[in-house]
C-alpha cells in the first residue's frame, strides 16, 4: 500500500534528519545569563612550615665519582669531603728480562661535575690508608660518616683547578691529572710485578698489604669539592701507572694498577662489575654548622624550624640535608565547603646570592610522606601516578630574582583533602634519592617568612 | 467492539520505539532550553501548525486533534486515524557579538484514534512535551586570582508525554473530552568547568534527573450552524489543574587531572527538585463559512509562576489565529487540498535578566490528500523570532518544516467472503 511507503519515508526522513545534528559547542552564545554554581578558588595564604632535617647516614658507596674539598657556603655551613678507593692487583705478565723502572703515577681524570667557588684553587693530598676499608656488615654499604685511618704523611699533593678543557667531553679527548709518587714508593709497585710476586695472584692478599688511598683537601680553606672519574673498568678510572724501559727498539713503555673492580657473589655466582664494583669506593661527607645558623640540627627525628634559622632552609645531597613541609591547614579547606583540588603547587626560591648560573642550582628534588619522627611512607608520585613528582626549576636568566622552583603537591593535596581523619603525613623534601649519596650540591631557600624570598603554596580549589 | 487486529502488533512497536527516536534525535539547540524544563513542543500536528497553533474549536474527522480532546467526537464511525510528522529546523541565533546557524530535526508525535462506540471515541500516542539541546559556554571570575573561569555546558534529554484521550459525544452540538497523560523522561546537564589558569584539570558535573508524573485534563466543545450554507460556529476549551511531575537525580562531580586520572569526588542519588505543570486553560472561537472558509482564534494561558517557585519562571500566555481554505469534494486535484495561513504569539514562560523570552511565527500550510483515500500529507512551513539581543542574550530567528502524515483507514468494514 503507497500509504504505508509515505509512513515508512517519513521515518527515514527521522534518521536522515540526525544528520543535521551539529556537534560543535555553540561557544560565547549568549553565554553570561547562566550562572555556574561551581567555583573556582584561588588560596595563596595557606600556612606552610618548614623545618630543616639531617638523615642519621646516607649511603656513599658503590659511587663512581671521588669527591674531594671543602666548600663554605654563604651562610656559614662548610662541607668537607674525602673519599677512599683502593686498586686491583695488576694483572702480571712476564716483562722483558732488561726491563728498567723508570717512574709511576698517581692518574686521575676530571668529572664534570663540582661544588662550590671553582674559581679557587683546590690544594689536594692522596694517602695511604692504613686500615681496611670495611663495609656494614649487614647492609655491605659504607656511610658517610665512616672514615678509614690513614698515614699522616701524604704520598703526593697537587693543586687543582676546574677548567672547562680539563672536563672529559669526549672520550678521545681526557685530560688527565698526573702526580708524581716518590720513587720509593712507586718501584715497589715495578718490583711486583718483575718478581713475579705472589701478591699479585691473590686480591685479597693484596689488599692486606696495599689497603687503599684517601683523597682529600690538603688543607683547611674555603675552595670547592671536586669530583673525579671513578668508572670501574673504565679507562679514565684512577690508576698507578708504572713507566719504565728495556732498551727494545720500542721502550716507553708502562702498566697500571687500576681502580677494584669488585667481583660480588650474587646468588650463586660471581658477578664482575655493575652495581657492586664500587663497593669498596666511599666518600666521607661532613658538614660543619658551628659558625651557621644551623648549629641546633639533629640527626634523625629532630627538625630545626625554620624560623630559628633566619628564615632559611636548606637541602644538601651527600650529607642529607631535607626540608620537612607541614601544611596545617588541608582540614579546614572543608570549611569552604563540599569541593575538590584542582591543584596544589608550592612555589620557593632559591636565597639571592647562593647562584650565579644556572647550573649552580641543583634539580629533581623528589617528595616523601614522612611521619612525625620523619620516617619515611613513601614517595608522592604525580598526579597520574606514572612518575615520581620532582621539583621543577624555573630560571630567569633575565631577571634572576624572578628564578624559583615549583613542587606540584596536587596528589598529596588531594588524598590528605579527602581523607576525612586528621592529617596523618607531613612532606620531606630531599635531594634524588638516586645520586644523593654521591654529590653534595645545595638548595638554599627561604621560607614563608622570608623577606625576600618568600616560599607560597598556590591552592586552586572547586566548590559546588 | 469487532475490528481487525492486524495493526495492533504495528502500533505497539511504534510506542515503544518513539521514545528511542526521541533520545537519538538534536530536538532542539536553543540555549533557552536550559531554562524550566527545557523547550516546550508545539501540541498539535500538520493541520494545527499551519493554522498558528490553533485546535480548541476545530472539529475535524480525517485528523486527530490533540488540543481538544472533545474534538475526538468528529471521527467518523468506520475510520482508523494514524498521525506521524517530523520537522526540520533552521535557527540562526545572534547575540551582539555573536552569530551561528544550526539545524535541528525531530519526530513530532505518533498518534492514533478510532471509536469505541457510537459516543465514546478514543486516541493515543507519544510526543514530545519538553526539548533540550544546548551547548554553552559561559566565562566567570576566578576567586582570588586575577584570571577567568570556564564552565561548558551540554544540556540534553527532555520530558515525553504518552497520552489517551477520550471524547464523549452527548448530542450532534456538545462533545465532552479528557485526556490522561503520562510524562517521562531525563533532564541532563553536564558541566566542564575549568580555570583559564588550570586547563588540565577541569572538574565535570553531570546530573541526569528522571521525570515521571500524570496529568488529566478536562474539555469541552459545541458547535452550532449559522445559517443554511454549511456555516458553522465553533466553542471549545479546556482546563488542566497543576500537576507536580517528580524523580530522581544522579548527581556525580569528578575532578579530572591531566588526560586520563579522574577522581570521583561527588555521588549521590537524590530527589530531584519538582516541577509543576502549570494550571493551564485554553478557550477557543472558529467559524466556517459555506464550508469552504475557516477562521478560528485560541488563546492559553498558563499559570507557572504560581505552580514554581523558581523565579525564572512566568505566566504564559498564549494567542493564535489559523485562517484555512478547506478541502473540496471536487475532480480537480487542487480543490481537493486544503490551504492554511497562520500567525501565533507565546510569551514565553521564562524570564532572563528580566526579558521575558518570548516567541512569534507565522505559518503557511498544505493540505494534500493522498490518492482517493482521505489520508493527507501536511506541510508546514514557520517562521519566527523569539527572544533578543538585549543585555547579552540571544535571538532566534528560525525557519521550520512539518511533515505531517495522517493516514486513513476504515477499520470496521466487514469482510466479504468469496
Amino acid at each position: 500500500m503507497k500509504q504505508y511507503r509515505i509512513a515508512l519515508f517519513l521515518m527515514a526522513l527521522v534518521f536522515f534528519s540526525c544528520e543535521f545534528d551539529e556537534s560543535s559547542y555553540r561557544y560565547n552564545l549568549g553565554a553570561d545569563f547562566i550562572d555556574d554554581p561551581t567555583r573556582v578558588i584561588m588560596i595563596d595564604t595557606m600556612t606552610v612550615n618548614t623545618y630543616t632535617t639531617l638523615s642519621d647516614s646516607i649511603v656513599t658507596s658503590r659511587g663512581s665519582k671521588l669527591l674531594a674539598g671543602r666548600f663554605e657556603n654563604k651562610i656559614g655551613i662548610a662541607t668537607y669531603c674525602e673519599s677512599y678507593f683502593r686498586f686491583d692487583p695488576y694483572e702480571y705478565y712476564e716483562l722483558h728480562e732488561t726491563a728498567v723502572f723508570d717512574s709511576a703515577c698517581f692518574i686521575l681524570y676530571p668529572d664534570d661535575y663540582s661544588f662550590g667557588d671553582t674559581t679557587k684553587t683546590l690544594a689536594l693530598a692522596i694517602h695511604e690508608l692504613t686500615e681496611q676499608i670495611s663495609v656494614d656488615e649487614e647492609s655491605e654499604y659504607i656511610f658517610n660518616h665512616t672514615r678509614f685511618d690513614y698515614e699522616t704523611n701524604p704520598l703526593a699533593t697537587f693543586n687543582y683547578r676546574v677548567e672547562e678543557e680539563d672536563v672529559i667531553d669526549n672520550e678521545n679527548d681526557a685530560d688527565s691529572i698526573v702526580i708524581r709518587l716518590s720513587d720509593d714508593y712507586g718501584k715497589r709497585f715495578f718490583d711486583m710485578v718483575v718478581n713475579e710476586d705472589t701478591l699479585l695472584d691473590d686480591k685479597d692478599d693484596f689488599n692486606q698489604i696495599f689497603k687503599g688511598y684517601v683523597i682529600k683537601p690538603a688543607n683547611n680553606e674555603d675552595a670547592f669539592v671536586a669530583a673525579f672519574n671513578a668508572v670501574a673498568d673504565s679507562v679514565y678510572a684512577p690508576k698507578i701507572r708504572v713507566y719504565y724501559h728495556d732498551f727494545t727498539p720500542n721502550d716507553d713503555l708502562y702498566f697500571d694498577y687500576v681502580l677494584e673492580n669488585f667481583e660480588a657473589y650474587t646468588g650463586g655466582d660471581y658477578s664482575l662489575g655493575g652495581l657492586y664494583a664500587n663497593s669498596y669506593l666511599s666518600t666521607y661527607i661532613e658538614n660543619d654548622y658551628s659558625s651557621s645558623a644551623f648549629g641546633g640540627i639533629e640527626p634523625g627525628e629532630g627538625k630545626l624550624p625554620s624560623s630559628e634559622t633566619n628564615n632559611l632552609t636548606i637541602i644538601q645531597g651527600g650529607v642529607g640535608l631535607k626540608t620537612r613541609i607541614e601544611i596545617p591547614g588541608i582540614d579546614e579547606l572543608y570549611w569552604l565547603g563540599v569541593g575538590s583540588v584542582v591543584q596544589a603547587v608550592l612555589y620557593f626560591e632559591p636565597l639571592k646570592g647562593t647562584y650565579e648560573e644556572e647550573s649552580d642550582l641543583p634539580t629533581g628534588f623528589e617528595m616523601y610522606l614522612v611521619d612525625s619522627k620523619n620516617r619515611s611512607y613513601g614517595q608522592m608520585y604525580n598526579i597520574e601516578q606514572s612518575s615520581p613528582a620532582v621539583a621543577v626549576l624555573d630560571y630567569d636568566k633575565e631577571f634572576k630574582d624572578k628564578t624559583h622552583y615549583s613542587f606540584d603537591l596536587t596528589h598529596f593535596f588531594r588524598d590528605e583533602y579527602m581523607s576525612k581523619g586528621d592529617s596523618k603525613y607531613s612532606l620531606q623534601m630531599t635531594y634524588p634519592q638516586a645520586r644523593i649519596g654521591h654529590r653534595v650540591d645545595q638548595l638554599i631557600m627561604g621560607s614563608q617568612d622570608h623577606p625576600e624570598n618568600q616560599m607560597y603554596l598556590k591552592l586552586y580549589l572547586t566548590n559546588y | 467492539m469487532k475490528y481487525s487486529t492486524r495493526n495492533i502488533p504495528a502500533l505497539l512497536t511504534i510506542l515503544i520505539v518513539f521514545p528511542l527516536l526521541l533520545s537519538g534525535q538534536n530536538n532542539t539547540s536553543s540555549p533557552y532550553s536550559k531554562f524550566g524544563i527545557g523547550d516546550l513542543a508545539s501540541i498539535g500536528y500538520g493541520r494545527n501548525l499551519a493554522l498558528g497553533g490553533t485546535g480548541l474549536a476545530l472539529r475535524d474527522p480525517y485528523h486527530i486533534n490533540l488540543k481538544n480532546p472533545a474534538s475526538l467526537t468528529a471521527i467518523d464511525s468506520m475510520n482508523f486515524l494514524f498521525e506521524t510528522g517530523v520537522n526540520i529546523m533552521n535557527t540562526n541565533s545572534s547575540s551582539v557579538d555573536y552569530e551561528e546557524n544550526y539545524w535541528d530535526g525531530n519526530l513530532t508525535h505518533i498518534a492514533l484514534a478510532h471509536r469505541y462506540s457510537q459516543h465514546v471515541m478514543a486516541s493515543y500516542g507519544v510526543m514530545p512535551y519538553s526539548n533540550i539541546g544546548y551547548r554553552l559556554r559561559t566565562m566567570k571570575s576566578l576567586e582570588g586570582e586575577d584570571s577567568f573561569v570556564l564552565t561548558d555546558w551540554v544540556g540534553s534529554g527532555g520530558i515525553n508525554k504518552i497520552f489517551y484521550s477520550l471524547g464523549f459525544k452527548f448530542s450532534d452540538k456538545f462533545s465532552l473530552g479528557t485526556e490522561f497523560g503520562y510524562y517521562y523522561g531525563p533532564l541532563i546537564e553536564r558541566r566542564k568547568t575549568w580555570a583559564m589558569v588550570q586547563t588540565e584539570n577541569p572538574t565535570l558535573y553531570y546530573s541526569n534527573s528522571r521525570y515521571h508524573g500524570v496529568s488529566v485534563k478536562g474539555a469541552f466543545q459545541y458547535n452550532t450552524p449559522l445559517g443554511e450554507k454549511g456555516s458553522q460556529l465553533l466553542l471549545g476549551g479546556y482546563f488542566t489543574p497543576g500537576q507536580k511531575i517528580w524523580g530522581e537525580s544522579d548527581v556525580l562531580i569528578r575532578q579530572q587531572y591531566g588526560t586520563t586520572i579522574i577522581d570521583t569526588v561527588y555521588l549521590s542519588q537524590e530527589k530531584a527538585k519538582s516541577i509543576y505543570v502549570p494550571i493551564s486553560f485554553g478557550a477557543g472561537l472558529g467559524v466556517t463559512l459555506n464550508g469552504k472558509y475557516l477562521l478560528t482564534a485560541d488563546y492559553e494561558m498558563a499559570f507557572w509562576d504560581a505552580v514554581n517557585s523558581d523565579k525564572a519562571y512566568l505566566n504564559q500566555s498564549v494567542y493564535s489565529l489559523g485562517f484555512e481554505v478547506m478541502p473540496q469534494n471536487d475532480l480537480n486535484y487542487f480543490k481537493r487540498c486544503a490551504y492554511r495561513l497562520g500567525f501565533h504569539y507565546d510569551s514565553g514562560y521564562i524570564q532572563t535578566k528580566g526579558y521575558r523570552i518570548d516567541d512569534f511565527r507565522v505559518s503557511a500550510g498544505i493540505g494534500l490528500p493522498v490518492m482517493k483515500s482521505a489520508s493527507m500529507l501536511n506541510l508546514t512551513l514557520e517562521a519566527g523570532q523569539r527572544g533578543t539581543i538585549s543585555s547579552g542574550l540571544i535571538r532566534e530567528r528560525y525557519i521550520k518544516m512539518t511533515v505531517a502524515f495522517s493516514f486513513q483507514d476504515f477499520w470496521f468494514v466487514p469482510r466479504r467472503l468469496n
